[in-house]
């Protein structure tokens, strides 16, 4: 097995082991005090299991160890001997950032050292050392080492025979025999002999074909359970037979395996031969009895991180049936044009309806490939508010609703940040502590509600909370001490709310290592403009406040206003735009060396004539409408010829082979073929800003 | 038998040399290497994109692609003429910083495919560096014909990302 297919071998386990911490995670967070649901506690061994036999197996050694003491902790609990207990949790809750840490140093090329490890894992230790009615209160006084030096002296070696044969695809399949016994013999000390009887001619030989088979003796304090650990990766790729040896049974070669495995070696004596006849039909039994292991993926990408998706198998179903309806429909189709001589158009005019509806089942169909559920962004959140709640000494019960909602992956991995700084700030600014609620006149446990839903193309994520809501003389007198807006400005409420994503804007009065570095907000704000996606803050003194982000549901396809300017057609995307008035009645007045304004609601905003800004003044044409747009709370007006109608636009870009244009956001393919330019309304407005206070 | 076939093939390369495509601009023959042309296209609309040079049309969908258009009479700062039947999009690719460019070029007219070896090939160290010369890599005598090499890496990277000389040479054009 060459190295490459190693590394993808490697990156599916690194990908699968950052799944069961997950698990881990949101397993131990379900766990409380006393608590005893089998079922949980199951799950969680299974997840620590799985990254300690795939460590090990992959040379992972440093997170295997770990993952064997939480497994240890872990498994107390889950036969009943411990009770579960909130220190516990705590502990095993920190190894669990440990394990993530060293997950990510392996993905990124890194090994899977950790500085805090030992310190980790002497705690895990004192755990288990203290009792089962211990807990974290005694994890001072034990003594982490003595009590592993005095486990260890617990059980006696013994003597195991072990039979190992892979099957011939074993290495094809990511098995590596050599990685198995390096493996046992760290269990202890480790004889084995080679059978090369089942070696082919040299013209035959395949070196990913596995022709060897191991007899095994093992000197071990181990039990039976973590000899079979080692073999749990290739548990359906090897006849195995693990038993109690006899004193004197020792193997024919004492040596080194790999060195003895040449062609010539003559050994397998009969009992051997039979011992292999017998692991068959145990492996059989055994096989059959275990649980289907996940086959490993076939996607694995070379950088782990964001290459690979995973999609449910009935997504790619449900496309392969769509595809196959589409050949039907294409071959009905050319029989309906003519194909035989005569054309139906009642026939064709049906058949080319049924082609508009399959194609845009499948558009929506390979759409929703890229989509992932929301509960993955979502999914860090209870830890995050329960470590949270501690360190603010506040009570806060978290609200998730909607965790289904799909949206593009780029989308969602790019929200991820964002929603994470939403979040604790409404935890550190928005939630009040106990005696405050309580005085105020409200239950003592906050709530904090993450709601995610689609609206017409776009996924809308509100995060709300019932605490202090917005003060806003507090905000507008910071705003104005900082010098964002001016001490004659008069702003209606919605204005002062919106205060808080400008640049360089903190209210808190003393900062926290939390949040009010005044940086946040602006950027959590900028993220979203830059998908595309628009923020917006509602807030009721005294009863909380609600935080919406309205997001594309995909970067690929916008929906798209058009608009005619000089007899050329533009496409304006629809969530940027507020409304279109007349421009007769939109009060348009020139203001001498500062361009011109219009009047809308009251406020007089910044006017753009798209002909102009796009060189099209020759055109024929005259502006009759202005587009109202919103850019980061700020409004312009673009003037326009005509509306033309709305249609959702696949976005093309023009850096592939020409350049980035300003105020041009990349270009689409109209229904006819020709090309229409997506306008991007925020360089439009923020280009003339700058030429004209030049 | 196989060495007498390689050795006659070696010298058909010798001879023969690169294969060009050329067209007609202005009644002035300019040649590009075939290799790097994708395809011909007769002429059609275009859509303007604003805040480009005039001579780059706009672009137009190539199945799907976005692909920007150059009219090269423009470009080498020639008489405008109108585009008539004979007016073609020759379609190229160009590989710069790794990058690989489809671009459409706007000739007169297509005209013939050359081959062309070194010996009748004049490096351009001669030619002068205006009206577009800066584009050109050489010349090249057909019997008792001139046509003008353009090199297309330094078209595309001096005319459409509007790199000047110094930025070009770092680029090893």
């Amino acid at each position: 097995m060459d190295d490459l297919e190693m590394d993808e071998v490697r990156a599916v386990f690194l990908e699968e082991c950052g799944e069961n911490v997950d698990l881990l995670e949101s397993g131990l967070l379900q766990l409380g005090d006393g608590a005893t649901d089998p079922e949980l506690l199951n799950g969680i061994f299974r997840a620590a299991h799985s990254i300690k036999g795939g460590g090990a197996t992959f040379g992972f050694q440093a997170l295997s160890q770990l993952t064997h003491h939480m497994e240890t902790l872990l498994d107390e609990m889950r036969s009943g001997q411990r009770e579960v207990c909130e220190g516990d949790l705590e502990i095993l809750l920190q190894a669990v950032d440990v394990l993530r840490d060293m997950l990510e140093s392996c993905n990124n090329g890194g090994t899977d050292d950790h500085d805090q490890k030992a310190a980790m894992e002497s705690k895990l230790e004192a755990l288990v050392a203290a009792g089962p009615s211990g807990g974290a209160a005694q994890l001072d006084d034990a003594n982490p080492d003595e009590d592993a030096a005095a486990l260890e002296n617990e059980a006696e070696p013994v003597r195991w025979r072990i039979a190992l044969e892979p099957k011939p695809e074993m290495m094809a399949r990511g098995g590596d025999p050599m990685l198995l016994l390096r493996e046992l013999n760290r269990l202890g000390e480790l004889s084995s002999s080679v059978s090369t009887s089942t070696l082919p001619d040299w013209e035959e030989f395949n070196p990913k074909t596995s022709y060897l088979s191991w007899e095994l003796i093992l000197l071990t304090a181990e039990s039976e359970q973590t000899i079979r650990e080692v073999f749990d990766w290739v548990a359906h790729d090897c006849y195995l037979v693990i038993e109690p040896a006899p004193e004197s049974a020792a193997p024919a070669i004492a040596d080194n395996p790999t060195e003895s495995a040449t062609a010539d070696s003559v050994l397998a004596p009969t009992a051997a031969a039979k011992a292999t006849g017998e692991a068959i039909s145990k492996a059989a039994e055994s096989a059959s009895a275990a649980p289907a292991k996940k086959d490993a993926k076939a996607a694995s990408g070379s950088s782990p991180d964001s290459s690979t998706i995973r999609i449910a198998t009935e997504k790619i179903d449900h496309l392969i049936n769509l595809v196959g309806e589409l050949v039907i429909t294409q071959s009905m189709l050319s029989r309906a044009g003519g194909s035989d001589g005569e054309i139906d158009p009642e026939q064709l005019r049906e058949r080319l309806t049924q082609l508009e509806r399959n194609t845009r089942e499948l558009q929506e169909s390979v759409m929703r490939v890229r989509m992932l559920a929301i509960s993955s962004a979502f999914g860090r959140f209870p830890r995050l508010v329960r470590d949270l709640s501690k360190k603010l000494e506040k009570k806060i019960s978290l609200v998730v609703v909607g965790e289904s909602t799909e949206l593009d992956k780029t989308v969602l991995e790019r929200m991820t940040d964002p929603l994470v700084h939403l979040v604790r700030n409404s935890l550190d600014h928005g939630l009040e502590t106990p005696e405050v609620r309580v005085a105020a006149g409200k239950p003592e446990t906050g709530t904090l509600t993450l709601n995610a839903y689609h609206q017409g193309s776009s996924v809308v994520i509100e995060i709300e909370d019932d605490g202090a809501g917005i003060n806003e003389e507090r905000v507008l007198a910071i705003a104005r001490e900082k010098g964002i807006v001016s001490e004659s400005d008069e702003l209606t409420d919605e204005q002062i709310h919106n205060l808080i994503f400008a640049p360089g804007f903190s209210t808190a009065s003393e900062v926290s290592d939390l949040s009010g570095r005044g940086v946040g907000m602006d950027v959590v704000r900028r993220n979203i403009n830059d998908l595309g996606g628009r923020v917006n803050l509602e807030s009721k003194r005294g009863q909380g406040t609600k935080v919406i982000i309205r997001l594309p549901l995909t970067l690929a396809i916008l929906d798209g206003q058009l608009v005619g300017v000089g007899g050329q057609m533009f496409v304006i995307p629809i969530l940027s735009i507020i409304e279109t008035v007349e421009a007769e009645n939109a009060a348009i007045s020139v203001i001498p060396g500062q361009g011109e304004v219009c009047r809308f609601r009251g406020e007089y905003i910044t006017l753009i004539r798209l002909r102009d800004r796009l060189s099209l003044n020759d055109a024929p044409g005259t502006s009759k409408l202005v587009i109202i747009v919103d850019i980061h709370g700020m409004r312009a007006g673009l003037a326009i010829d005509a509306v033309l109608g709305q249609q959702q636009v696949v976005i093309k870009v023009l850096e592939d082979n020409y350049k980035a244009i300003a105020g041009v956001a990349g270009a689409t393919i109209m229904s006819d073929g020709s090309v229409a330019l997506i306008l991007d309304p925020q360089s439009l407005v923020l280009n003339q800003v700058q030429s004209e206070t030049v | 038998m196989s060495n007498e076939k390689t050795s006659i093939q070696q010298n058909d390369i010798a001879t023969v040399g690169e294969q060009y495509l050329t067209f007609l601009l202005a009644d002035e023959e300019y040649a590009v290497e075939i290799l790097k042309v994708q395809e011909i296209k007769s002429w059609g609309p275009v859509t303007p994109v604003p805040c480009s040079p005039d001579y780059v049309l706009g672009v137009i969908n190539l199945r799907g692609a976005i692909v920007p258009v150059v009219d090269l009479r423009l470009l080498f700062k020639l008489p405008e003429a109108d585009y008539t039947s004979t007016t073609a999009v020759v379609i190229v690719r160009s590989m710069l910083g790794g990058q690989l460019r489809v671009v459409g070029l706007v000739v007169d007219k297509v005209a013939e495919v050359y081959h062309l070896g070194a010996d009748n090939i004049q490096q351009s160290t001669s030619i002068s560096s205006n009206l577009g010369g800066q584009f050109f890599s050489g010349l090249g005598h057909i019997e008792e014909k001139l046509v003008i090499l353009i090199d297309l890496d330094r078209l595309v990277a001096v005319g459409l990302d509007e790199l000047d000389a110094a930025e070009a040479e770092a680029l090893q054009l």
